[in-house]
């Protein structure tokens, strides 16, 4: 039961990590940096070196 | 009256700019900015380094390196 | 339906100011040129009507040289917004009309707000407001954003005239000018050439400004109509050449100063003092910015500021240390001994805690950043090390992206990637880029935090320079290093706007500060908390295998065997702080077997194994195993490092009646001393980006090359110092 239920919460975490990162690799979600974030949210970020 | 180039100007000297020789990149900065002839100037002060320079125009500061004051003329 | 409208204007005229009274946002504003470089969107519903709103980047023209004016301008022609906010600086309306004039040429809704009235009427600046609007033909709304004041005012105008296209305003630029405008506007009249989208006189205007995006959207359109073109512009240029040895360009420049000045001169704007006067602002930086002091005050400001922070949160993250600690106490009581358990307190309570005890540091320390960011002695910076910097192949701009990026602490590498746009040089923005990752970053401080208060709590402020100064030292040369090799090109020029001094606002200091620290709080809670989860699982399962947990079975068997039962009775019933001789003998080595099963499955489980496997190179760093773990976790970011050392320290631990912090149980740890901290601390600097800040990195230098290079350079980097620092710093200590 013990085993179960952590097993669950492991794999919830494991979920919303991969959610969390590939939300952020499309740039749909702000970086989740620990201070300010003036990074565009939804729009895609420019290229423009070449 | 005498023409000399920007980065020659003193500290706290005034004077007319009497022609804008950048082309290019910095010439549009430089003009975007509001330094074209016929525009008073005076030097605020320089960087520790003595570059770059910051000047006051049209009430407000601007800062231009040393090379780049290079291109400006101006009339003290 | 919501009226869509766009804020353009200067930088650091007040348009974000004025975003966030519309919007009720809180997005960042600092005195320092060109803070917004993407577009911000945000929706305003009032009693004048709702409101969709776009914070367009700062620019200073429409050229279309750099990306903030493009950005600004793609906006602007794609999107036609039913009006333009144009905002401009009353204090400096001159060079602020120069952008408006560009705008009344497109022939597209303008409404001019005339923001920081306040600033102006001090500076004994007046303004003929509707005599302003008269001659410019547009509606100006005087106001003042950071109160407010004029909102409304504003709203309603933008209400009355919305979506009402006025004609463009026609200025004479010369005869020569003139002539060729007139001939191209014909051309491009009867072939309708681009007119969908763009007016014909504005068309003609930009070929002779020789607009590059305008040139090659002319010959995707239309071929033959864009080469008679061209070749009409080229004819005037040779002609202007010889004539008035200048270029169209130029001339066009002086005829807009000459259309504002004309205007200008109408009596629309009257000082009463020297409009050359800035007395204060002048004053203040005849000394910050003095050759001699005012190096030694850029220190000083931000030695300060570590005092600052240090001193004063020593005690507050001392009562957050301690919450943590009675948390996981209660949390030891309340719950039955087993994977539970280990997961909430070893995984969650020691891990994320671990990251959130110093959440009062991180505050002070955006306090003080936020208030500098403010008055504008960022910018005297940038000015300062201009110089210094471009002999490193940077650029004076690349110090807003290094500070933004924590250059002083607590920022963030992805706005500070971001903040590079202001570069104009793609060669300087690329070496910026791949060195601001290099900065004391938000998510770095705990780390650092974490290891001085550990080892050097006697000089933290000190330490906390010491490495500011690494950091940007390494992150100089590194640059140097690029930009002699792979990234050479010449420098451009530094031609930047010293906005005036300005006293910060306590709300929006406090807004500020609040609105970073809860960024740190927020991310704490989530994605620090779902990798401490997954970190916790791999360092406890797949745990010991059947064998091995007989063996210490037997072991623990032989030492209950050895004594008499009232002696174990004692153990399990008594008071543990009067046992006899015997009996708390046996307790502790039945503790210290308990240890070492729990030592023995931390280091059989996969991070474990992954840790140790590392450990035979890292052990030249003076990492070990567990260290490793916490490294290879701060791939995916920083923070991780600190709480994943507090799991790793807390499995091990498991005497319930001890509950340290994180950083008391280092101090004592195995194999720790001032060296590891250090060389961990090099470490911490230089490696690797964190995974956001990569991805960052490869969306805005365009390829994934430059992410791939920075990941596996700066970690090698990192590597080779945190070595020879260790291994120097052993031979000297021993
Ligand atoms: N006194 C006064 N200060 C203002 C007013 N509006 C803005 N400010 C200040 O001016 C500075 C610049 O404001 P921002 O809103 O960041 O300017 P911005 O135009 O968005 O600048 P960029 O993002 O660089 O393009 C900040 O320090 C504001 O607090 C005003 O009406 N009066």
């Amino acid at each position: 039961m013990e085993l179960f239920i952590v097993i669950i919460i492991v794999a919830a975490a494991l979920f919303f990590c991969i959610k969390s990162f590939v939300k952020i690799y499309k740039g749909e979600d702000s970086c989740g940096c620990g201070s300010d974030c003036s990074c565009p949210g939804k729009s895609k970020c420019r290229q423009n070196i070449k | 009256m005498t023409v000399i180039n920007l980065r020659e100007m003193n500290i706290d000297q005034t004077g007319t700019i009497v022609s804008v020789g950048a082309s290019g990149e910095l010439g549009r900065r430089v003009r975007d900015m509001g330094l074209i002839p016929g525009k008073q100037i005076r030097i605020q002060g320089r960087a520790p380094l003595n570059d770059p320079v910051s000047l006051r125009i049209m009430g407000f500061t601007l800062t231009l390196r040393n090379n780049e004051a290079d291109y400006i003329k101006v009339e003290v | 339906m919501s009226t869509s409208i766009a804020l353009a204007g200067n930088p650091n005229s007040g348009k974000t100011t004025l975003f966030n009274a519309l919007t009720g946002a809180r997005q960042h504003v600092g005195n320092y040129p060109g803070v917004t470089v993407e577009k911000k969107q945000g929706f305003c519903k009032t009693d004048s009507g709702e409101f969709d709103v776009v914070d367009l980047p700062g620019t200073y023209s429409l050229s279309a040289y750099s990306l903030e004016e493009v950005v600004a301008r793609d906006y602007i022609v794609n999107e036609k917004p039913s009006m333009i906010v144009n905002i401009v600086d009353a204090s400096n309306l001159e060079r602020n009309l120069y952008l408006s004039v560009q705008f009344l040429e497109m022939g597209i809704p303008v409404t001019i707000a005339l923001n920081m009235m306040d600033v102006a009427q001090k500076r004994g600046i007046e303004i003929d407001i509707e005599k302003l609007s008269i001659l410019l033909g547009v509606p100006v709304v005087p106001t003042v954003a950071r109160t407010g004041k004029g909102k409304k005012e504003l709203l309603d105008t933008i209400v009355l005239r919305k979506d009402l296209n006025p004609e463009p305003v026609h200025i004479s630029y010369g005869s020569d000018i003139d002539m060729a405008l007139d001939q191209m506007v014909d051309i491009i009249r009867s072939s309708g050439f681009l007119t969908q989208k763009y007016r014909s006189r504005w068309i003609a205007l930009k070929y002779l400004e020789n607009d590059q995006q305008i040139l090659d959207l002319g010959k995707n359109e239309n071929p033959r109509i864009a080469r008679e073109l061209e070749s009409i512009a080229k004819k005037l240029t040779s002609h202007l050449d010889v004539t008035l040895n200048a270029h169209p360009e130029g001339i066009i420049a002086d005829h807009r100063y000459g259309f504002i000045n004309s205007i200008l001169k109408q009596n629309v704007i009257t000082f009463y003092q020297d409009e050359n006067r800035l007395q204060l602002s002048d004053n203040i930086d005849k000394i910050v910015t003095n050759r001699f002091l005012g190096p030694i005050l850029m220190v000083a400001v931000i030695m300060g500021l570590y005092q600052f922070t240090f001193t004063y949160s020593e005690l507050p993250v001392g009562w957050f240390e301690n919450f943590f600690s009675r948390v996981s106490g209660m949390a030891d009581n309340a719950l039955a001994d087993g994977l539970l358990k280990s997961l909430i307190i070893s995984g969650i309570i020691d891990g994320v805690g671990g990251v959130l005890g110093f959440v009062p540091l991180i505050m002070f320390m955006f306090l003080g950043i936020s208030f500098l960011e403010d008055t504008g002695y960022l910018a005297r910076m940038s000015f300062m090390l201009d110089r210094v910097f471009r002999m490193f192949g940077l650029h004076g701009s690349s110090v807003m992206a290094f500070i933004v990026s924590g250059g002083i602490a607590g920022g963030c590498a992805v706005p500070g990637v971001m903040a590079t746009r202001t570069l104009k040089s793609p060669k300087e923005r690329l070496a910026t880029i791949l060195t601001v990752p290099f900065m004391n970053c938000g998510a770095k401080l705990p780390v650092y935090a974490l290891l001085v208060a550990a080892f050097f709590a006697e000089n933290e402020a000190q330490v906390m320079l010491l490495i500011t100064m690494i950091s940007w030292l390494g992150a100089l040369l590194v640059a140097w290093l690029l930009r002699s090799t792979v990234i050479r090109g010449a420098s451009t020029p530094f031609v930047m706007e010293l906005p005036p001094y300005r006293l910060p606002t306590l709300k929006g200091l406090l807004i500020h500060t609040w609105e970073r620290t809860w960024q740190y709080i927020k991310k704490a809670g989530t994605v620090i908390l779902g990798i401490s989860i997954l970190l916790w699982a791999m360092m406890t399962f797949p745990g010991l295998d059947d064998q091995a947990l007989k063996i210490f079975d037997t072991k623990r068997n032989a030492v209950t065997a050895s004594v008499s039962e009232n002696v174990l009775n004692e153990i399990r019933y008594a008071d543990t702080d009067n046992l006899s001789e015997q009996a708390s003998s046996v307790k502790e080595r039945l503790t210290n077997l308990d240890m070492e099963e729990a030592q023995a499955n931390l280091k059989n489980s996969i991070a474990g194994r992954i840790g140790l496997a590392l450990e035979g190179i890292t052990q030249f760093a003076g990492f070990d195993w567990r260290t490793n773990i916490s490294l290879v976790g701060g791939f995916a970011a920083k923070e991780v490092v600190v709480s994943t050392l507090g799991t790793a320290y807390s499995l091990g631990e498991v005497d319930p009646e001890e509950t340290q912090s994180l950083s008391e149980r280092l101090k004592t740890a195995e194999g720790w001393g001032p060296l590891t901290a250090f060389s961990l601390i090099i470490f911490t600097i230089f490696y690797a980006p964190c995974f956001v800040a990569v991805v960052c990195i490869a969306k805005e230098t365009g390829s994934w090359k430059w992410a791939v290079f920075s990941v596996v350079f700066n970690t090698t980097l990192a590597f080779g110092l945190s070595v020879i620092f260790y291994q120097v710093g052993s031979l000297i200590l021993t």
